[in-house]
């Protein structure tokens, strides 16, 4: 094997990846960032205006509503998966007959698109025609029936349910392969010391989950800050943009408005905020694992 | 972690017993049902006139009337949409799993005194984790522009390969480090060759792997929609999930026929996943390690 490891065949086994890596995801953050200093809409030349895109973002009202939305998605999105999540496994944890039917069909919605989720959604929340509204009017509570999408305040939570609904399987079977770590002694052991069936699962099984559920925290919150099909589904960001992500809104910009320039500002911010998210948390979480 | 969930052990289905066994298992029927409703009730949409989903929205359609479906397929090329989508995704799974079969190997299993460049690219490649792919997709879209190849297959896929080569490598590498290296000496010690030795021995061995990095990015392709939005804006170029995201405007009112379109584009995916599921989880657990 040492014979046949030249530097030569390494660097030819290396260079079709790394080569459209390189075109296709390091080059263009090179390019996002050379764009966003420049007035650039598509015709003409482009100009170099140093930092005025950024001047200007920062006083823009539909960027700070698109952040505010996209940390509303992530709250609610913290709120319900993982404990619905947790439910789930434990539901589903003892084998019983069916389990691994479950078990895919709780799976089921992370399969298809986010548009098609959204488009679903869209029958389930809309105001007027959707199931969650008709059922409230035909109960007699038609007064409560909520806009929950395409109103002033509800399309973050509706989103995050959308969120919810195809995380869900997912996260269950983190979860669940995470139960399965557990040693089965401690739980012997603890019900010999005759700890009820609450004190087992408050004691022993929640906090030795506590990586999984760091795991699913971290994966939630990148992927929160992704939202974007299933804005451009039930709302499209509208109506006039309040119901924004920070990626629809750059969408929206650059391909839409075609403000290149501004659009890319806007992009490498948001990536800032997203790496710098990450990185925090990552931080945080991995002393926790560690103590 | 893919091969820790197929090590384990099959385990009997237990019986039912006690109270509590039966509040959990009917929990789990119970938020089974929840999570597969909005699809059974697109179906059950799709059978309604424009008028009933309306006036009626929760009863179920007077006539079960196939209407919808026969103007989904006149008014939509599904075919050729599967066909572009298929088209892109043997395109981009083929190079993927060549390239980064080769790249993954030679980080893993050639033979160095000195690992530096081993592990700069095996960092170079995983790094690619943190960069959103909003960032690039005005940058791509711009070299697309220039090489002239904007609404080909190629615009579309070529960023899928390059871009996948995060999390391929670090699928592939974390299975490749476990290979063993007495079968690899012997093998070199019969006269193999590097390419011999990719082809008839680790390929082989390797292939649980590998059939999860391509049914697992092969979906990832089915469901993309960023980047697909940004290269194709010829109808004959379409693929699936862009088809669904044009159906708002297309259907415009027509909510019945909107709902049939996608039951449609649901189905034949539904189905993919039904028999490749165990992959699918696979991948989804691999993943769930890069957090």
């Amino acid at each position: 094997m040492v014979q046949l490891s030249t530097k030569r065949a390494f660097f030819l086994l290396i260079f079709p990846a790394a080569f459209l890596f390189i075109v296709y995801v390091i080059v263009p953050v090179g390019v996002a960032f050379q764009y966003s200093l420049t007035n650039y809409q598509g015709l003409g030349e482009k100009v170099y205006i140093g930092l005025r895109n950024y001047q200007v973002l920062l006083g823009n009202r539909y960027l700070h509503t698109a952040i505010l939305n996209n940390l509303q998605i992530m709250l609610f999105n913290m709120l319900f998966v993982i404990p619905v999540a947790f439910t789930v496994a434990m539901m589903i944890n003892r084998e019983f007959r069916g389990t691994n039917f479950h078990k895919m069909v709780f799976f089921t919605p992370g399969v298809i698109s986010g548009i098609i989720a959204g488009l679903i959604w869209a029958f389930i929340l809309d105001p007027h025609i959707g199931v969650i509204n008709s059922v409230l009017r035909a109960v007699g509570l038609g007064w409560f029936a909520p806009e929950w999408i395409g109103g002033k305040n509800l399309t973050p939570l509706s989103i995050s349910l959308v969120g919810t609904w195809q995380g869900l399987g997912f996260n269950m079977l983190l979860i669940l392969s995470g139960l399965n770590m557990i040693p089965n002694e401690i739980y012997e052991a603890a019900e010999v010391d005759g700890a009820s069936r609450r004190q087992r699962m408050w004691l022993i099984t929640i906090p030795n989950l506590k990586e999984t559920f760091v795991t699913c925290l971290v994966l939630m919150i990148t992927g929160s800050l992704k939202t974007f099909e299933t804005v451009m589904m039930l709302t499209g960001g509208g109506p006039s943009h309040v119901s924004e992500t920070m990626v629809s809104l750059m969408y929206n910009q650059t391909f839409i408005s075609h403000k290149y320039g501004y659009g890319m500002a806007m992009a490498v911010v948001e990536f800032a905020i997203a790496l710098t998210l990450s990185i925090i948390v990552l931080r945080v979480t991995n002393k926790r694992v560690d103590e | 972690m893919v091969t820790t969930r197929e090590a384990r052990p099959a385990r009997v289905s237990k019986p039912l017993e006690g109270a509590l066994d039966y509040f959990k298992y009917a929990g789990m029927v119970l938020a089974g049902f929840i999570v597969v409703f909005p699809f059974l009730w697109m179906i059950v949409l799709s059978f309604k006139t424009d008028v009933e989903i309306f006036n009626h929205p929760l009863a179920f359609p007077a006539v079960w009337n196939p209407e919808n479906y026969r103007i989904a397929f006149q008014k939509i090329d599904f075919l050729l949409f599967a066909k572009n989508t298929f088209i892109m995704a043997i395109g981009a799974v083929s190079m993927e799993v060549v390239f980064h079969f080769m790249s993954s190997f030679a980080i893993t299993r050639l033979r160095f005194k000195n690992q530096r460049m081993q592990d700069f690219f095996r960092i170079f490649f995983v790094v690619g984790l943190l960069i959103p792919v909003f960032v690039l997709l005005y940058p791509i879209y711009l070299m697309s522009a220039r090489m002239g190849i904007l609404n080909t297959h190629f615009a579309v896929f070529l960023p899928y390969v390059g871009g996948a080569a995060s999390f391929n490598s670090m699928l592939l590498i974390g299975a490749m480090r476990c290979f063993p290296c007495e079968l690899e000496d012997a093998a070199v010690i019969d006269g193999c060759n590097l390419w011999q030795l990719m082809v008839r021995i680790e390929m082989p061995t390797l292939f649980p792997v590998l059939a999860t990095l391509i049914i697992w990015n092969f979906l990832g392709v089915w469901n993309e929609y960023p980047i697909a939005v940004i290269m194709i804006n010829k109808e004959g170029m379409r693929t699936l999930s862009l088809a669904a995201s044009l159906f708002k405007s297309q259907y415009n009112t027509s909510y019945a026929g909107l709902t049939a379109g996608l039951v449609v584009l649901m189905v034949p995916q539904l189905v993919f996943y039904a028999f490749f599921q165990k992959y699918i989880v696979a991948g989804m657990m691999a993943g769930a390690i890069k957090g």
